[in-house]
């Protein structure tokens, strides 16, 4: 059943190059001994691609040698995807020296990094076009641009999710060159921050959760996303890579996307549905839609793409539960179900598609308990005759490779248009079509033809997120001052952003960068390492293999966290000794029993009575249920809780602040980005020659509204 | 965004359906122009009755009894090869309960025992959201629990208190997908009472930082006419409220003798319960409390002498305080569990089984003494009259006085209903 990746994951540990003996077809689970084969080594000189993408037979120092194409070489770490579509990730000097230039010419033809600032420049001035149409059509008014001190916050926090420091704020509003903003856009984009930031993002919209069932972790699946995000990997590229997938919890980190709902498939493709396309089938699930025009029946054709992939082994969960009951001589209790409790979630495709329809099916096109077939959802009669709707269904276990090839592809009738709606909405507050999980009629946006204007540019960036993004943010629109909430989202004609609580991580990670100030950013949880030890090998699980696992993970340096879930429960505070060895990086502080880390960086999702989750972080059972509602308990929180500690006494700010010549500019500076306006100054002085000090003036700002919001 | 989900319309009429129960089931709403409609209340009592039981329950107080309390062990006693460890003892009602519930007993004369509960799942998380949201869990959408349907029909219970608060446990997005602010205030440990409440400043230095954020975020506030913010403005004005008035004090349990914690019983549970009793008293109108540890796969004797202490100490107390201060004609007391367990022992404990368990009702207009419903005779399955969760929550909904037959719609455009379209059980209403 557990084929060649493990073996390879396995060799990983020992030496990173076994890796490159990848199978070149992840059907083909047999070709282990591929990696046997010792390919030659390409000499120096050999011939360079012409393009980035070609198929490329790569070879390290030793020998081995894999088939894959370039996909990003970034901070000297290449990483290639096999014609299985998985991705690699190593260091460029492993490689032979004829590769090593071999990727470095791939890097340059490719089309990214970045677009020419004069394209950005180009395509964001078209968008205000269509916008500023919109708004005449309308008798909407554009709000007035932006100060540079409220275009300089809402673009930190936009971009790396944290609010700038007193030096960053300074720095930038001394800056009096013409191009100042866009510059400043460009050099946010490409920080840790906006991993950061984009993996918040894309943790709320998938769920993202530490926790599967008894013991099962997604922690290579957290690493997978952030090091997707931070080699900028192309949209339809990850998405592709997360349907197509192969392996377990414990092996492949792409895998986790499904494994997510391998316990409930039907909840997992209605929530890919909505998510990826925005087709509004969750009704459907159950029967058919009450107003749109999806059935029961379409909705089982779609779910059959995935009728012959299995997620989840009952068998193996219970042979690990049975030895964990027994428990072993020398096992801590406990330890055993959580070190290997993974090994159930295990992606493989079976030849042979199971999706029935359910026994209480109540419509002619069906009968009950029949099976389903797989068949693509349309939205027009175009779409049925495209080209990319020709999927060949007849090898079940080909099925959700098929799918993907068919929705991720960018002439999908939807695929572009609900991921640009989505980056829309990321960075104006609202999107061009509300809500995004709905946008079955496109005719029925704000303003049509942005989003058409948006869907193209999302094409012609071929997915690229951080260029589509780097448009939005260039745009005069963008850049003017923000609108309250409007009455109806569905008409909102976009004369600046909509003004906007901070989100939960924003909030936090801002006042941590208080606290601790912008080393926050150098902090990075990575815990795959841990998941990847715990991996069983194929066939029965015996106490012998588990014990053999166990002493390999006892060898490691790999210190395992202490779990203590339940132990925790309710409890704000993050076991910190637990987490530390996972961090790369600077190790981050902690105080009031709280870990300092960013949001990103923590369990995912916060416990719950931790500051994120009380400020609306997502629980993540539902896709992008993060909220910005307000609650007594955030008050409370930020007027006598631990944050408040954190940011006015012994604080990264408050130690800025003493070192500038005027206190009262340091602060307003560091809290809300701006100098203080003179009457403001006059006040605070003021007060301060009294009882009051600095601290105050700190603990004042933190729980001004000014702070929470961006304007 | 909020006022979306927020059916003014569906609150008033309610309000005032509310007020004319007692009238009769016809109403005219006195919404401008709309005053020749009239609204009818679509009732499962018959056109003409009364409607026993609507609106009686200002407040609810629902015990949770984490894990899946043995109804055979508990207020279900059987005799033959399922009976357990105890033996079945005499109450001051008509029902027997067993030996380990000697406080309950004693009270059963004030109680309602559906022993007819059946429902179809049998694993904890599952089972436990279907408890406390009538319905099945799914990926797709989060179901609101009933404080929050409550506080979605009928606004909030009390200016500066929360309308509902769990105790002993999280939220766990209670408020499903009404707004945050319907999310019941969790209390993690009764003892502590409500975190963050002490100011971080004394009082003079406080009341000046206090004075300054008003002059410094005064033209913030001003300036943006942001229903956003000006509600920031308005959490900020009922948390200081909270922390100045003597509402805070509810959430105290020093404010009670020593006495009455002790009758209660020292521990989480007990005091847990004393603290719905006080929340209830100060206009929370729902409040959770979990016990945890039902989970009696092993050793029931030992873990009904110990949880089942507890709970019988604490749930005996609570009715009694209630009764004495004249709160229990109008709080509704829930004892709820994800499920049953198996008449079947294996070794010394019982596995999980939903086809059939017990809960219990008491207070709000709830016939006192009775039970209602029955197992068979082993007790693995309903005999009679079987309630499903669903059921149970329209019960609940229906004592509370929310419009279960009304739907509400998610952001999604989805319909929703209290308690799934269950049917309250009207035969447990005086």
């Amino acid at each position: 059943m557990k084929r060649s990746i493990l073996l390879l994951t396995i060799a990983l540990a020992a030496a990173p190059i076994a890796l490159m003996a990848a199978p070149a077809n992840k059907k083909n689970k047999r070709a282990r001994a591929a990696g046997t084969q010792v390919a030659p080594v390409v000499p120096p000189g050999a011939p360079m691609p012409s393009r980035p993408d070609e198929w490329h037979t790569w070879t390290n120092a030793a020998g081995t040698a894999v088939e894959a194409k370039f996909i990003a070489l970034e901070s000297g770490i290449l990483t290639v995807e096999s014609k299985a579509g998985k991705s690699f990730r190593f260091p460029l000097t492993m490689l032979n020296a004829g590769d090593q230039q071999y990727a470095r010419v791939c890097r340059e033809l490719l089309p990214r990094p970045a677009m020419a600032q004069e394209v950005v420049e180009r395509a964001a001035a078209r968008l205000d076009g269509v916008i500023n149409a919109g708004l005449k059509a309308g008798a909407v008014a554009p709000n007035a641009t932006t100060t540079d001190a409220q275009f300089l916050r809402r673009i930190y926090l936009d971009v790396t999710g944290r609010i700038p420091t007193q030096a960053e704020a300074e720095n930038f509003l001394a800056d009096r060159s013409p191009d100042r903003r866009a510059k400043l856009i460009n050099a946010l984009l490409n920080s840790t921050g906006y991993t950061m930031h984009m993996f918040n993002y894309l943790a709320d919209m998938l769920r993202v959760k530490d926790d599967y069932s008894k013991g099962a972790r997604s922690y290579l699946y957290e690493d997978w996303l952030k090091d997707q995000i931070a080699i900028n990997r192309p949209w339809d590229g990850m998405v592709r890579n997360m349907l197509t997938a192969d392996g377990g919890l414990t092996e492949n980190g792409a895998a986790g996307f499904l494994l997510r709902d391998a316990q409930m498939p039907l909840d997992g493709v209605s929530n890919m549905l909505t998510t990826f396309l925005g087709a509004d089938v969750s009704c459907a699930q159950c029967h058919d839609h009450p107003f749109a025009e999806w059935t029961q029946k379409d909705f089982y054709g779609m779910a059959a793409f995935f009728g012959a992939t299995d997620g989840y082994h009952e068998d193996r969960f219970k042979q690990i539960r049975s030895i964990a009951k027994k428990g072993l001589v020398g096992v801590e209790k406990g330890q055993i179900q959580r070190l290997l409790g993974s090994n159930p979630f295990d992606l493989v495709d079976l030849p042979q598609n199971r999706l029935r329809f359910p026994e209480d099916y109540k419509y002619d096109n069906a009968r009950p308990n029949q099976p389903a077939l797989p068949e693509l959802i349309n939205w027009s009669s175009m779409d049925v005759s495209s080209s990319i709707s020709k999927v060949n269904t007849a090898n079940a276990a080909a099925l959700r490779d098929e799918f993907a090839k068919w929705m991720t592809h960018s002439d999908n009738p939807r695929f572009a248009t609900a991921i640009a709606n989505r980056m829309w909405k990321k960075v104006f507050g609202i999107a061009v079509q509300e809500p995004v999980s709905d946008i079955d009629s496109p005719e029925g946006a704000s303003n049509p033809e942005l989003l058409q204007h948006i869907t193209t540019y999302m094409r012609q960036a071929k997915f690229d997120l951080r260029e589509f993004q780097r448009i939005l943010f260039n745009t005069a629109a963008y850049q003017r001052q923000s609108s309250p909430e409007p009455e109806d989202f569905k008409k909102f004609r976009f004369p600046g952003p909509q003004l906007r609580r901070m989100t939960a991580e924003q909030a936090w990670d801002s006042i941590l960068t208080l606290a601790q100030g912008p080393g926050i950013d150098q902090s990075f949880l990575r815990r795959g390492d841990e998941v990847r030890l715990g991996d069983l090998p194929d066939g029965k699980i015996t106490p012998e293999v588990v014990k053999a696992v166990l002493q390999k993970v006892r060898d490691s340096s790999v210190v395992m966290s202490k779990g203590g879930g339940k132990k925790n429960k309710g409890n704000a505070k993050v076991n910190v000794r637990a987490l530390e060895s996972a961090y790369e990086g600077r190790i981050p502080a902690q105080r009031s029993g709280m870990v300092l880390a960013r949001a990103s960086e923590l369990p995912q999702p916060a416990p719950e009575s931790h500051f994120l989750r009380l400020f609306g972080q997502s629980d993540r059972l539902v896709a992008d249920t993060g909220t910005t509602d307000g609650s007594v308990p955030q008050i409370l929180q930020l007027m006598n809780g631990p944050v408040q500690e954190i940011s006015t006494s012994a604080s990264f700010v408050l130690a800025e602040a003493a070192g500038s010549k005027d206190a009262v500019v340091a602060l307003y500076h560091a809290f809300l980005a701006r100098p203080p306006s003179s009457e403001e100054a006059q006040k605070a002085a003021a007060a301060m020659t009294g009882e009051l000090s600095a601290a105050d003036l700190a603990w004042v700002l933190l729980n001004s509204r000014e702070f929470l919001f961006i304007q | 965004m909020n006022d979306l989900f927020r059916d003014e319309l569906s609150r008033r009429t309610f309000a005032e359906r509310l007020a004319r129960t007692s009238l009769g089931l016809t109403i005219l709403p006195f919404l401008p122009g709309s005053a020749a409609k009239a609204v009818e209340i679509k009732s499962p009592v018959p056109a003409g009755g009364r409607a026993p039981g609507f609106g009686s329950a200002r407040a609810v107080i629902m015990l949770q009894l984490s894990g899946g309390m043995s109804h055979i062990d508990t207020f279900d006693p059987k005799s033959g090869r399922s009976k357990g460890p105890a033996d079945a003892v005499k109450t001051s009602a008509d029902f027997q309960v067993t030996s380990y519930l000697p406080n309950t007993a004693k009270v059963a004369n004030k109680l309602c025992v559906i022993r007819s509960m059946t429902a179809k799942v049998g694993v904890h998380e599952s089972a436990r959201y279907l408890m406390r949201t009538g319905y099945e869990k799914r990926g797709t959408i989060v179901h609101p629990t009933l404080g929050a349907w409550a506080q979605h029909y009928l606004g909030d219970s009390h200016p500066t208190l929360p309308s509902s608060v769990c105790v002993n446990r999280n939220s766990n997005s209670g408020n499903g997908f009404f707004p945050a602010t319907m999310s019941p205030l969790p209390i993690l440990a009764p003892d502590e009472g409500l975190r963050n409440s002490t100011p971080s400043a004394e009082a003079a230095r406080q009341e000046k930082r206090l004075a300054m954020l008003g002059e410094l975020d005064a033209k913030f506030s001003s300036n943006q006419k942001a229903p956003a913010v000006s509600a920031y403005d308005d959490f900020y004005q009922s948390t200081l409220r909270l922390m100045k008035g003597k509402d805070l004090e509810v959430f105290d349990l020093s404010k009670e003798t020593a006495d009455l914690r002790t009758k209660y019983g020292q521990n989480r549970f007990g005091q847990g319960c004393l603290l719905a009793r006080r929340l209830v008293e100060g206009g929370v109108r729902f409040v959770e409390v979990e016990s945890g540890g039902w989970d009696m796969h092993k050793d029931i004797e030992g873990g009904m002498e110990d949880r089942g202490a507890e709970f019988d100490t604490a749930f005996a107390a609570l009715i009694s305080d209630l009764e004495v201060r004249g709160l229990l004609d109008s709080t509704l007391i829930v004892v709820a569990t994800e499920f049953g367990r198996k008449p079947q022992f294996e070794g010394s404990g019982r596995g999980h089984h939903p086809l059939a368990f017990t809960s219990v009702l008491a207070g709000a207009g709830v016939k006192r003494g009775i039970a209602y419903g029955a197992s068979d005779a082993d007790g693995g399955r309903v005999a009679s009259d079987p309630v499903t969760v669903g059921d149970l929550h329209a019960t609940i909904g229906w004592a509370a006085g929310l419009p279960i037959d009304k739907e509400a719609t998610s952001p999604s455009g989805r319909p929703f209903s209290v308690g799934n379209r269950g049917k309250p059980v009207s035969a447990v209403f005086a």
